[in-house]
């Protein structure tokens, strides 16, 4: 299929992104890690309320009764960082958003693009590995449970390690980045002989 | 603002992923099978121009507020790296572009996302217990 970015402006245009995402956030962009904070988020949302720390409230009783005795003490300089400085340095739960935005951005790209989309298939190539959807749902739910699993264990997955820590330089990404290359090549090539053959 | 932010940043990076053909199965597997060389050149360039803008950013103004994760070799890195590997190679997916196919219709994507789901639970539920790897997933 054609009609797709020139790999120059494509690759320009996935690493203006991966240069603005820690610039406005504070932090570094990986997917997989994204995941495992909404997988978080969601969990505390549906787990019952903490209890009241009697032990804090004890304290802010204290804190009170001595500042209405003494009067309040001059607040330490350090005026409260606004705009993007605020958002790079308080710890946010809003960053799962990140996956939404992507969703709907993909939809608009294809709205625009206005592509033949099969539901049920990635592609014309993929139709012809897994004929029945099945077989395509099969494979595709155990790979994203390899996918789940691996990107955990590896602490990172195609952004996280092969973008933003390659390009760091760390060298657990570096290993993690030849590693799941290798395989992944390894893997489709192993694909192609058993079904085309 | 800041759930503004990372939606907006996602809306991009999505928009961007569909043109690329990066979530596009039949070009992931001609770029695995060294048919095509366009998605291999948008992944070097991407590295390059990310590893040029990372390190400005870290001489930047701002980079005292950016938290620089850092990524050792660990337990885990080879074995885990395999796993994925696995799984990308067979689905021609990561978690970012699973996301791009939901979203641009290909609803058999679900499963995929279903099974991240998934194998990250077991992860975190058998780390729990007997591996307690640090986590410092990106």
């Amino acid at each position: 299929m054609s009609g797709f970015w020139p790999w120059y402006w494509g690759g320009f245009a996935v690493a203006a992104i991966a240069v603005a995402y820690p610039y406005c956030t504070g932090r570094l962009l990986g997917v997989s890690g994204l995941y495992a904070r909404a997988l978080a988020v969601i969990s505390e949302l549906f787990s019952p309320a903490p209890q009241p720390d009697e032990d804090a409230a004890l304290l802010a009783a204290l804190e009170a009764e001595t500042q209405a005795e003494f009067g309040h003490p001059e607040p330490l300089a350090a005026p409260a960082p606004t705009g993007l400085d605020a958002v790079r340095r308080s710890p946010t739960r809003s960053a799962p958003l990140f996956l939404l935005g992507i969703i709907g951005g993909a939809a608009l790209a294809a709205l625009l693009r206005a592509d033949a989309v099969d539901p049920l298939k990635l592609g014309q190539l993929f139709g012809e590995r897994f004929a029945t959807p099945t077989t395509a749902v099969l494979a595709l739910a155990v790979s994203g449970v390899c996918i789940g699993f691996g990107t955990r264990l590896a602490g990172g997955c195609t952004s996280g390690h092969g973008i933003t820590g390659v390009a760091c330089g760390e060298r657990g990404s570096l290993l993690a980045t030849l590693v799941f290359w290798s395989v992944g090549v390894a893997v489709a090539r192993l694909c192609v002989l058993r079904i085309g053959a | 603002m800041a759930a503004l932010l990372h939606l907006t940043l996602g809306l991009l990076f999505g928009f961007v992923l569909v043109n690329n053909g990066a979530a596009d199965y039949d070009s992931m597997q001609r770029m695995f099978a060294f048919e095509e060389f366009r998605l291999f050149g948008t992944a070097i360039v991407t590295t390059s121009l990310t590893a040029l803008g990372l390190a400005w950013l870290r001489r930047s103004r701002v980079a005292a507020t950016v938290s620089f994760s850092r990524k050792p070799v660990r337990r885990g890195t080879v074995v885990g790296a395999c796993v994925f590997g696995v799984g990308w190679g067979v689905s021609g997916t990561c978690p970012g572009t699973a996301l791009v196919q939901l979203g641009s219709g290909h609803f058999i994507a679900l499963a995929t996302i279903a099974g991240i789901v998934v194998g990250q639970r077991l992860f975190d539920a058998l780390n729990r217990r007997y591996w307690h790897i640090g986590d410092n997933a990106c």
